[in-house]
């Protein structure tokens, strides 16, 4: 019962982690662009989160809204004000400002915020169970988490197959000069999907906020469980990067029941490993 | 008639390195020019130009009166200006209905629904009816080719920029792709049709232009040009496929 407790709490894990994910894969997959200040983004709208909530003295539940709107605003600015201005024939030089917002981010939040971890509470809700085998309780919001990684996946995907947008979002991912000239504003098209992705990466702050605690320096780490649920995934493949979520959870499950300390490092190592097998990931877009 | 593009005096320079100097081009509503030329004279970058992917480096560029020379090449799809590419270009993980529905839908602006009846017809007319639902990157180079024609031509372009269409192709099957080109391409649609395979060319435009040593160097009716002696040194000594 022991191993399946610690498979079925891993599984609900990776379900956050994915969440991590979607945002850094569609800025990737749409922009070619390694946002390196993706962890950051994720921490800076858990701030959000947190000063909305003590500034009107409500649950973070109510703030959603307000949440998600000011992410979707910072999205466009994102798009607008700064990467249409980078070049992205080299992928460094994208890369190189990413970093940079990277390091303005966390310093502007410990100036702002300090160094203290913070969290967001929704109550009772945080500590409710259910028992769904006998001896087998598993957290409500733990259930919440992974539901709502599946349901934003199902959501991004019939958007990219099944809606003009997303056809779009298709052409100018594949071929950027040639969607402009078949009529496609490339410019309007990025501007949205930074928005999209900003809308991502608030579900996933407002989720992790109240999961545990996050401080200024936190956004590297997550930016790190990203990455690799992305790479074991396979590159573009969003049920994948899921997939590649639950394992690394599974594997810092595991690896917090052997030593408290081997928690992340287990997460990494089984990574390593993965990465070393299966370099193109589990589910690789055959590319040619 | 007014014209519906009108090069002035354009040049075209990338870094130190001048493609283009000093290029006038008349085209009216409906004309059909072909444009011959050595490999490396500038074909394409003239027509990366005229459909807004380049900005020129100096003269005026006029579509229907607009300064084409500031207008993004969405903006210049919207207006009309539709182009093929010398090396196929297909969106490779959509279906071939699928490449052809995001230009009638992003550049001729028709709703979904539209946009999937003009689809199917082009698709028709081009002979790709039956590979409609295959990925575009299965697809053989004739059918490659008849895709980027079907995209092009699906969003009833007033100008049509041909790159090199017959490029590659077997005679029987550039016979194939005549034939789809005089029912896919109107009687209205003005084309400029870049072309190493002369006697494709003449079976289909009404006038030549050729471009070497970065500008038009002679342009008339097609037996005028082949005879002229200055294009045959230039041109025909080196590479004629006639």
């Amino acid at each position: 019962m022991e191993l399946v407790n610690t498979l079925v709490q891993g599984t609900l894990l990776g379900g956050l982690f994915a969440l991590y994910a979607l945002g850094l894969s569609l800025v990737f997959g749409v922009m070619r662009i390694v946002n390196i200040a993706h962890g950051d983004l994720i921490v800076l709208l858990a701030y959000v989160g947190l000063t909305v909530t003590e500034f009107f003295g409500v649950s973070i539940v109510v703030a959603a809204p307000a949440v998600l709107l000011l992410a979707a605003g910072a999205g466009w600015f994102l798009q607008r004000g700064l990467f249409e201005f980078v070049p992205r024939h080299d992928p460094l030089i994208p890369l190189l400002v990413a970093f940079g917002l990277s390091i303005i981010l966390q310093n502007l939040m410990l100036l702002g915020f300090g160094a203290d971890p913070q969290k967001l509470s929704i109550g009772r809700l945080e500590q409710a169970s259910v028992e769904i085998l006998p001896d087998l309780h598993v957290g409500v919001f733990s259930l919440l988490i992974f539901g709502a990684a599946v349901a934003l996946i199902g959501g991004l995907q019939l958007m990219i197959y099944r809606t003009s947008f997303g056809r779009a979002l298709r052409a100018v991912s594949d071929n950027e000069a040639n969607a402009a000239m078949l009529g496609l504003d490339t410019r309007a098209v990025f501007r949205k999907a930074f928005v999209i992705v900003m809308v991502t990466v608030a579900i996933a702050a407002m989720l992790m906020s109240v999961r545990g605690n996050f401080d200024p320096a936190s956004g590297p780490t997550r930016l790190l469980t990203a990455f690799e649920a992305i790479v074991i995934g396979g590159l573009g493949s969003m049920w994948g990067t899921l997939v590649g979520g639950v394992i690394i959870g599974i594997a810092q499950m595991v690896g917090a029941q052997i030593d408290a300390s081997w928690q992340v490092l287990s997460g990494h190592l089984v990574f390593l490993i993965l990465l070393i097998l299966r370099p193109r990931g589990l589910f690789p877009k055959n590319d040619g | 008639m007014k014209p519906l593009l009108e090069l002035r005096g354009v040049s075209k320079a990338f870094g130190g390195i001048e493609v283009f100097n000093d290029v006038s081009l008349t085209l009216e509503p409906g004309a059909r020019l072909g444009i011959l030329g050595p490999n490396g004279a500038g074909k394409s970058t003239m027509f990366n130009l005229i459909s807004g992917l380049h900005r020129p480096t100096g003269g005026e560029m006029l579509y229907e009166g607009h300064n084409l020379g500031q207008m993004k090449p969405w903006n210049a799809c919207r207006r009309g200006i539709g182009r093929t590419f010398q090396i196929p270009q297909p969106f490779g993980d959509m279906t071939v209905a699928e490449n052809v529905i995001v230009g009638c839908t992003s550049g001729a602006g028709l709703s979904l629904h539209e946009a999937r009846d003009r689809a199917h017809d082009i698709l028709e007319m081009t002979g790709l009816g039956d590979h409609r639902d295959k990925l575009a990157k299965s697809l053989a180079l004739l059918d490659l080719k008849r895709l980027e024609l079907a995209k092009a031509a699906a969003m009833k372009p007033k100008l049509l920029l041909l790159d090199e269409i017959a490029g590659g192709l077997t005679e029987a099957e550039c016979d194939t792709l005549l034939d789809i080109l005089q029912k896919v391409v109107r009687r209205d649609t003005a084309v400029i049709w870049i072309e190493h395979v002369v006697h494709a060319l003449t079976r289909f435009v009404d006038e030549v232009a050729v471009l070497a040593d970065k500008q038009i160097v002679v342009r008339g009716q097609i037996d005028e040009v082949l005879e002229n002696a200055e294009v045959r040194r230039l041109y025909f000594g080196a590479e004629a496929e006639v």
